[in-house]
Formats: C-alpha cells, structure tokens, sequence
C-alpha cells in the first residue's frame, strides 16, 4: 500500500466521520431524510461553477456546492411555512428541482466539452480516489472546527436537539444553533459527494446515526462513536473500492454501512430485536407462571377441606386456562423450586404460596382501586385486573394498600388476602 | 425534431400526474423516491438474467423490488422501532447502492450504464422500434408508455373511492373496513411499475420530479382531488412541451429539462398560492 492510498484512506475517514457526527444531529432533530436533499442541490452549484470558472478549481466547486445546498434549505424552510404542502412533499419537491436543474448544467457543459472528461462523473457516482490534498485540508479544518464548537457548546446543542421549546423560553439562540446544524451538514455533504456520488451520499449521514440508536450511549459518546463508525467504513468502503477494480465506492461504502445497521438492530442493547425477543418471551413466561400459581389459590378455595395438593387435570378443571399454558406454567415453577412435585400432585412452597397471595391480594386492590376511586362499575374491572396484576410491584402494591385504607374485601365481596 | 419523443413524455409525464397527486395527498412523496431508486437492483438482476432490454416479464419482476422496499420500511418501522424518515434514507440508498454494485461488477456485456440510470435516454426513443412480422409499427416505448397510461388510468379510477378515503382521512377509512396497508401496498405498486417501465426513459431520478412536482403544484392552486389531478395533468403536458423546446433548442438533456420546467411551474404556482390561498 502506497502513501496515495494511505491518504485516499485518511481522507475518506476524516469525511466520514465529520458526515456521520452531522448525522446525529439530523437524527435527534428527526429529520434524517434533509441529508437527501442537501446532498441532490450540490450538483447545480458544482456544474455551475464548472460551467463559469471552467475549471477544476476545487475551492470553486466547493463554495457552489455549498451555496446552492444552502439555498435548498432556504427553499424547503420558504414552502414549509408559506404553503400547505407536507413536510415529505416539500423534501421531495426540493431535491427534484436543485437536482433536475443540475443534470441540465451537467448535459450543457458535457456538450461543451464533448470528447473531454470533465470529473462531474465523479461527482454524480463517487470515486474515492479523486479526492486530492485540497478536500482533505478543507475536510480536516472542518472537523476540527465542528469538534471545537462541539466541546464548547455541547450542553446547549443538547438542549436545542432535546426540548428546543425550553430552549428558546431560557432565551437560547435556537435558530442560530439550527443554522449551525446545517451549515455544517451541508459543507460535510458538499465534501463527501465526490467520494459517496450524490445519490449515495446521504447513507453516510443517516446510516452510522441510526445504528448507535441501537446502541445505549451517553449524549457525547453517541456523537464520538457515530464518527468512529463513519470514519472506519468510509476508509474501509475506499479500501474495497481500491482493492477490488470496478466497485464504485460509494456503494462498497454503503454496503459496508447497511451490514453494520443489520448487525446493530438485531444486537444492540436498547431496542436490538434480539434482545427485545428475550425480554417480551420472559414477560409472556412470567405471566403463564403467575397465573397457573393463581389456580392453587382458586382450587384451593373451591375445596371445601383446604387441600393444597393438585393433580394437573384437578387445576386444568377449573377452566381458568388452556392446557399448553398450564404444562408449560408447571414447569416453568417446578424449575424455580416455586412448586413441588410428588405423587403426581403439585404443591407450591411457603415462598411460593406468599407470592400466590400477594399475586392475588394485587389483582383484588386493582379492582377496589378502580371502583372506589375511578368509579368504574364492579363488572368491567375483572379483566383490566388481570393485566394490571403482573405489573404491580411492591412498591405500587404498599402505595396501593394505603391509598385504600388496607381494605378487607374487593369490589365482589371477595377476601383480600 | 421528433414527434414520438415528445408524444412518449406527454404520455409518461400525465401517468407520474395521476400517480402523483395521490402520492402528495397520501404523504408518500419520500416513499416514491425511495422506490424509484430502489428498483435499480430489480431491474438490473432482471437484464442480467434475461440478457436484453425490455423484456416485460423480467421488468415485473423489478417492480417487485418496489413493492419489497414498501414491506421492508413498514416491517422496520413497526419491528425494529425505526421512523419512517430512517426506515426509508435506510433501504433506499442500500438498495441503490447495491444496484449501482451490480451494474458495475457484472454488466459489461449489457447496455445498461451509471449515465442510463441518472439521465435515461428518451431522445433514443425513435431508434427502437417494434417490429410486428417485419412491419415498422413505430417506436416501442410508445406503446409501452401508451400502456402504461392505460394500465394506471384503470387502475386509479377502480380505487378512485377507496384511494382518496386512504389519503384523504385514513382513521375514518379504516374505521369503516377499509384496509390501509393494501391501499398503501395498491398506490405503491402502480408507483413501483410506472417506475421501473419508464426507468430507461428518464432515469431514477427525474421519475420523482415528474411524479412530485406537477402534482404539488395543482395541490397549491386546488381544493378538490379531482382539480387537483386535473392541474397536474395540464402541468405536466406544459412542462413536457416547454422543456421537449428548451433542450431542442440548447443542445441540452430532454428529461432535465421536462424536469426543470416542472420545477418552475411549480415554483410560480407557489408563488401564485401566496397571494390568493385557493383559486379553483
């Protein structure tokens, strides 16, 4: 590997991650689709400086790729307050115009150099290679800049992203927060489209940000780890796109970001599915548990001699529950040693018969709570109780209790045990 | 000059203005732009199995890729807790990109290049023609768009009631039995085939300024659905006329310009909407 690799390599990570740091802003601010958009309206302004200065003078390009992106973002904010058209309407009428308008400057100036290459193939595709020393300045002086403002006002942007009512009534600037916001999004576009290509180039905003969603993170580290992530695919998709001929590199780019989104939704610690299977099975295990317990309060009542040993069929007569759950409810509390088992009969413990009654103690407060003090009939409150019984904790159950005056007997005359 | 290029935008331009003023009423703007660029893999995959432009069977079968990028959003969104805004930026740029990763890798061979998928070239519409037992019937994408036309009119007008129910008040719709995700998944798919039929002829992109802005400019100027597509229409026959004589005329490409010409009707309809709320 050569030193123009290493700093194609350098370079595309330092744009990288100065995009996907931007990403996170437009994330918070739920608007992840505005990089879309920026990203379509730089192409009149590169044409159009291409087509004035005639020349491939990257400063130029870049200063008309900012300004025309900019103007996009004047244009959507003008329709959005002055028409009655809808916020996804008003994005997709602002990307189609700048870029419509774009691809004619392209087609008039590849007609006035036909025959020639002009490079505004790079920009419409992406090439990572065509980055030279100048972008890499400009990309690096940026991050540096974003990461200083950042320090300073980290605990202002915080508020602006989070409750940014709040942060006007405090008398914070908001709209110069917003503006920054998007000042910044659009020079770390303007910078990433002739590596990404126009169409692609929003992925790198919005992809590394939606993946730390995932992810439970402190407010800065989501910032530090989105630029990390961004940093390490961006080189990496430049690897692929240098190692492996003919992959453009805004797809291996993208490619490599979509992989990692997969892998962080089904992982992640805060909403991964994988995780969230887990959880809701235990919920669902822990209320078939609870109410099989429920049925040896209720046999036990209807026996007339107290006996607190059943057989499987003896708790399956009282038709409370269907047979699958009630198998699958023993077991889960002969495993916990909530439950024993002999002679064919189940038994719960002490511990276990305490949970049974409290199980049954917090069904019948819900129901008194809910006659007493919200006034609802006697009938209807059966079924909600059921719910509510599973997710009452202690805590709610002590409050419970003194909110009511530890009553005796529930809505149904029945015992509060 | 040629008239059948300017015939085929007409045609493809007033199909995208039915679509369209559906799409804006329905909030599915972004969700169209997606779909036009995530059909990019489909047809790739389909010219690649059957090795030629055009095969109509093989280019449903893209379509589908549309209508998969649609469940995968929705399955996203209520599965994995997404927005819609990320579900979309999401799948749409991957798709893409895998699509241009297809193009790149394997097509060589087919005409099918990254300039085809961005500008299309509709001002090749005259040299493909179709040939029924050696007779010139004319150029093929005018039957093809002529079709299209029709297939869409029909389509609208058998969902016209329930289409507008699902836009217009979807709680009410669904309330009276009405299901909104196959309404959703009807509109989409008619986006989804318009799309990639027309995709040769403008590209990816200039697809969603033909369905967008046409349509939002009559939404500006209109109080009823039915003006609203009827102003969409007679937008975008204008834009085509005007643009198709704007690019004869500088040399410059024929569907950014149809698009540019959108652009600024909609822009003074904007500006029009300004002064007076509603006209029609």
């Amino acid at each position: 590997m050569n030193s123009f690799v290493l700093s194609i390599l350098v370079g595309s990570a330092i744009i990288g991650a100065l995009c996907a740091i931007m990403g996170v802003f437009n994330l918070l601010l739920k608007r992840p689709l505005i990089a879309d958009s920026i990203a379509h309206a730089t192409l009149p302004g590169i044409a159009l400086g291409f087509l004035l200065f005639n020349e491939k003078n990257i400063l130029i390009l870049f200063i008309g790729a900012c300004t025309t992106s900019m103007l996009s973002i004047f244009y959507s904010d003008w329709l959005k307050r002055k028409s009655k058209l809808k916020n996804d309407s008003i994005m997709a009428i602002g990307l189609s115009t700048f870029f419509s308008i774009g691809l004619c400057l392209v087609s008039y100036v590849q007609n006035q150099n036909s025959g020639k290459q002009t490079g505004l193939e790079n920009y419409l595709f992406g090439n990572a290679s065509s980055l030279n020393i100048d972008e890499m300045m400009y990309a690096s002086i940026i991050l540096i800049a974003l990461l200083v403002i950042f320090a300073i006002f980290h605990k202002r942007f915080q508020l602006v992203l989070f409750n940014i009512d709040y942060a006007k009534s405090i008398g914070l600037n908001s709209t110069l927060y917003l503006f920054l916001i998007s000042l910044f999004s659009v020079l770390a576009i303007a910078l990433s489209v002739k590596a990404m290509g126009i169409v692609l180039a929003s992925a790198l905003l919005i992809s590394p940000a939606l993946a730390m969603r995932y992810w439970r993170t402190r407010f800065v580290w989501l910032f530090i780890l989105a630029g990390v992530v961004g940093a390490v695919t961006a080189s990496f998709g430049a690897y692929l796109s240098y190692a492996y001929n003919n992959t453009p590199t805004g797809s291996a780019i993208v490619l490599s970001l979509f992989i990692f989104v997969v892998f962080s939704v089904a992982f992640g610690n805060s909403g991964g599915l994988i995780k969230a299977f887990y959880q809701q099975r235990s919920r669902r295990r822990k209320i078939i548990a609870e109410n099989v317990l429920k049925l040896f309060y209720y046999s036990q009542k209807e026996h007339v001699d107290g006996e607190s040993y059943f057989t499987e069929s003896a708790l399956l007569d009282s038709d409370r529950i269907n047979e699958n759950d009630l198998k699958k409810g023993l077991k889960i509390l002969t495993r916990k040693g909530i439950i024993s088992f002999a002679n064919g009969k189940y038994k719960p413990s002490p511990e276990g018969w305490e949970y049974t009654l409290s199980l049954v103690r917090r069904h019948r407060l819900w129901e008194l709570y809910l006659t007493h003090k919200l006034n609802l009939d006697a009938f209807h409150v059966h079924q909600d109780a059921e719910m509510a019984e599973h997710l009452i904790t202690e805590k709610i159950e002590a409050q419970l209790l003194r909110y009511l005056d530890n009553p005796d007997t529930d809505p149904h005359n029945q015992q509060i045990p | 000059m040629e008239i059948s290029i300017l015939i085929t935008a007409i045609l493809l331009a007033c199909t995208c203005a039915l679509l369209g003023s559906f799409l804006i009423h329905s909030k599915q703007a972004m969700m169209a732009d997606a779909i036009s660029h995530a059909v990019l893999p489909g047809i790739v995959i389909a010219y690649l199995i059957s090795n030629s432009r055009g095969s109509v069977f093989a280019l449903l079968g893209a379509a589908a890729c549309g209508i998969l990028i649609t469940l995968l959003v929705n399955w996203l969104k209520t599965k994995a807790k997404m927005s819609n805004d990320s579900a979309i930026g999401l799948m749409y740029t991957s798709l893409f990109a895998l699509g241009v990763f297809l193009i790149t890798r394997f097509t060589q061979s087919v005409d099918l290049d990254q300039e085809c998928v961005l500008f299309g070239d509709i001002a090749y519409v005259p040299l493909d023609r179709w040939y029924v037992m050696d007779t010139d019937l004319g150029p093929r994408a005018l039957y093809i768009c002529s079709a299209l036309l029709l297939f869409v009119s029909i389509i609208l007008r058998m969902g016209y009631r329930n289409l507008s129910l699902f836009c217009f008040n979807p709680e009410f719709a669904q309330s009276i039995g009405i299901s909104i995700a196959f309404w959703n998944l009807y509109l989409l798919g008619a986006v989804s085939i318009t799309t990639v039929m027309s995709f040769e002829l403008v590209g990816a992109i200039l697809i969603i300024a033909l369905l967008i802005l046409p349509a939002s400019a009559g939404y500006l100027l209109s109080k009823k659905l039915k003006t609203n597509i009827l102003l969409a229409i007679i937008f975008s026959i204008v834009s085509c006329i005007v643009g198709y004589a704007v690019a004869l005329q500088f040399n410059l490409n024929i569907a950014a310009c149809v698009a540019s010409v959108a652009a600024c009707i909609f822009f003074i309809s904007f500006l029009l909407s300004l002064r007076q709320k509603t006209m029609l």
